[in-house]
């Protein structure tokens, strides 16, 4: 099969460039082998896996590496996509946007920098896991929790880049870091806010220094290539408990969102409030075909065997409670009694000290240990595709039921289980609808596809954006933020144009495309 | 050379073997624990081992204690991934690793 093309490159350019980066690397970091090329592609991509497939890839060892690397890719007017570890699994895993960019692997820069037990944090490199960076903190001893999401095989600056959410006491992966380093296209570095100054002393501590802020435009974004982060620890508390209101019936979303957001608004809870649908939670822990082997959507008596079985709410909120024993209890004591108006709840608590062992997965998740529990719903249908959708919504329950309704029609609609969680913040929730899908039917896929084009255009109407999304989605998202004729993405293509003008970062990330594909009509 | 001093060397020869073999076990068994153990430990939380519980029966749940991997078949199973099992490249398991990682689950039976 002939290899795709970025725009504007020829083969002959995108050999000369894997020529070039093997002098840098090494001759086994650089390569264009269908079998390398192919080692990127979105192993859950609901269609054709090619369909964003590399022309090659280079993998730096150190921060020169990437500089010398990007200085050619930028003179030779070769595209490439940066990742940290590749799994950012249901947004496009490794992949490129655009077939035939090289992907810049950064897996290889793997180096814990620094950790501080004074000031809680590491210092890391992009392919640094959740698992490494856990690993490390114990080996060495450090009494210093990180908050860990789903996966954690994940990158910790991968992870924050993309602002993800951990479940540990600090929930947005990005807000609760510092200490950027980023290469420019043209090879330069830049370090933001407080490690702006040369000989600074606090860039690993807090975010901004004098100026605009400009970590943010390194997330989500194709401006540069970010090669340090800081990420904030929380010292090992004294008391954890973990906390779940189950709700038995599924008319208390509207109450579990009401009465938990005091809670998450003055802070008793600082963690993400995780309020999970059945679907879920079974798919962490069960496949499909024990419950049921129809077509269509689970019946309503099904998910009540299942409910039943695995003893589950139709909604299940988790938190956790962190800080000295009389703290934790009288947090606890007040949420109970707040939820007692709820009908049809049951309360959980499990409390840990210091040394004790944490072996329940959702516990585990808020105290920092990573795991791969909950990628247990790629079983769900047997054969691991799966797509997130992924809105944003006031933290109301009224929004909540808004969302949930809409979305949960159009899955059903469609033929799917409607497996989702609210991740609420104080004052936002963000819902993640996991389709799963079998990857190896093309018409569910076909499917998979359509709903996701209505379910983007569906919640825009009524003010939810995605605060994320896969690959193939990048450019309806970003349509749909559609204030004054797309202000802010105009803005960012402005900055793009500024920045990147040969246009060789990520072309297409976030909807953003350089000048040269705008001008082809992107 | 006398039969004593052929026994030694054979003696020594042994322990040399048997010494790489430990430490490519080791190897394995720290890349295994690495990238497979969070999906493929003996756990009723371990997404791999709850699926390979459902489609092949229980005894082939834990993928440690089976008799049945080859030496192709994990190869082929890193790099190329399976069902809901996602492909690992080079910068993430090395070729080295990878023949750690074969030898350690192929000799455990």
């Amino acid at each position: 099969m002939k290899l795709p093309l970025p725009l504007g490159v020829s083969e002959r350019t995108l050999e000369r460039a894997i020529g070039e980066f093997k002098k840098i690397v090494g001759e086994q970091w650089a390569s264009s082998t269908q079998v390398d090329r192919e080692s990127y592609n979105d192993a859950y991509n609901p269609g054709d896996p090619l369909e964003f497939v590399a022309g090659g890839f280079v993998a730096p060892a150190s921060v020169e590496e990437v500089q010398a690397v990007v200085k050619i890719a930028n003179r030779l007017r070769v595209p490439y996509w940066p990742m940290s570890t590749g799994k950012n699994l249901a947004y496009g895993g490794a992949a490129p946007l655009v077939p035939g960019t090289l992907v810049l692997d950064l897996k290889r820069m793997n180096q814990v920098l620094e950790v501080n037990d004074d000031l809680a944090y590491a210092l890391v490199e992009p392919g640094v896991s959740f698992f490494d960076l856990f690993r490390y903190l114990k080996e060495n001893g450090h009494k210093l929790w990180m908050s860990v999401p789903g996966p954690g095989w994940g990158s910790i600056i991968g992870n924050g880049v993309e602002r993800g959410i951990g479940y540990g006491y600090f929930d947005d992966q990005f807000a609760n870091s510092a200490g950027m380093e980023i290469i420019l296209p043209d090879g330069e570095m830049l370090r933001a806010g407080m490690g702006a100054m040369a000989n600074g002393n606090s860039g690993s501590l807090i975010q901004a220094g004098f100026g605009p802020l400009v970590e943010g435009l390194f997330t989500q974004s194709n401006y540069g290539v970010v090669t340090k982060m800081a990420r904030y620890l929380y010292p090992e508390p004294q008391t954890y408990m973990s906390c779940e209101i189950n709700c038995r019936s599924d008319a208390g979303l509207e109450m579990l969102v009401e009465t938990l957001r005091p809670f998450k608004m003055d802070e008793t809870i600082r963690n993400p409030v995780v309020i999970s649908n059945l679907e879920l939670i079974a798919s962490f822990l069960s496949v499909r075909s024990q419950w049921y082997q129809g077509d269509g959507p689970m019946p309503e008596d099904r998910l009540a065997i299942v409910q039943e079985k695995l003893a589950l709410g139709r909604w299940n909120a988790s938190f956790g409670l962190f800080g000295n024993e009389e703290k934790v209890n009288d947090s606890w004591a007040r949420i109970k009694q707040a939820v007692a108006v709820i009908k049809d709840t049951e309360l959980h608590e499990r409390v840990y000290h210091p040394g004790d062992e944490i072996l329940h997965p959702r516990d585990q998740s808020q105290a920092g240990v990573p795991s791969l529990n909950e990628f247990g719903l790629v079983n769900w249908m047997g054969s691991g595709g799966h797509i997130d959708f992924s809105p944003v919504g006031p933290m109301t329950g009224k929004n909540a039921r808004e969302l949930y309704r809409l979305i949960r029609r159009r899955v059903h609609e469609y033929g799917f289980d409607h497996l989702c969680g609210f991740y609420c913040q104080s004052r936002a929730f963000r819902l993640i609808n996991t389709l799963v899908f079998r990857k190896d039917d093309k018409s569910e896929m076909k499917k998979v596809r359509e709903l996701f084009s209505v379910l983007i255009r569906e919640s825009a109407a009524l003010g939810y954006g995605e605060y994320r999304t896969h690959l193939a989605y990048m450019d309806s998202v970003a349509r749909s933020y559609d204030f004054n004729n797309n202000a802010m993405l105009r803005f960012q293509q402005t900055l793009k144009d500024a920045i990147d003008p040969n246009g060789v970062v990520a072309p297409g990330k976030s909807g953003i495309w350089p000048r040269s594909y705008r001008e082809q009509g992107k | 050379m006398t039969l004593n001093a052929k026994l030694l060397l054979l003696l020594l020869g042994c322990l040399v073997i048997s010494g790489q073999v430990a430490a490519e076990n080791s190897t394995g068994r720290k890349v295994f624990g690495q990238w497979c153990s969070a999906c493929h430990m003996d756990s009723p939380f371990a997404p791999g081992t709850i699926q390979l519980k459902q489609t092949h029966g229980p005894e082939y749940a834990v993928i440690q204690n089976r008799a049945d991997l080859t030496d192709a078949f994990i190869r082929l199973l890193v790099r190329q991934g399976r069902a809901g099992m996602p492909k690992f490249r080079r910068t993430e398991i090395s070729d080295a690793e990878l023949d750690s990682l074969v030898k350690y689950l192929v000799k455990s039976q």
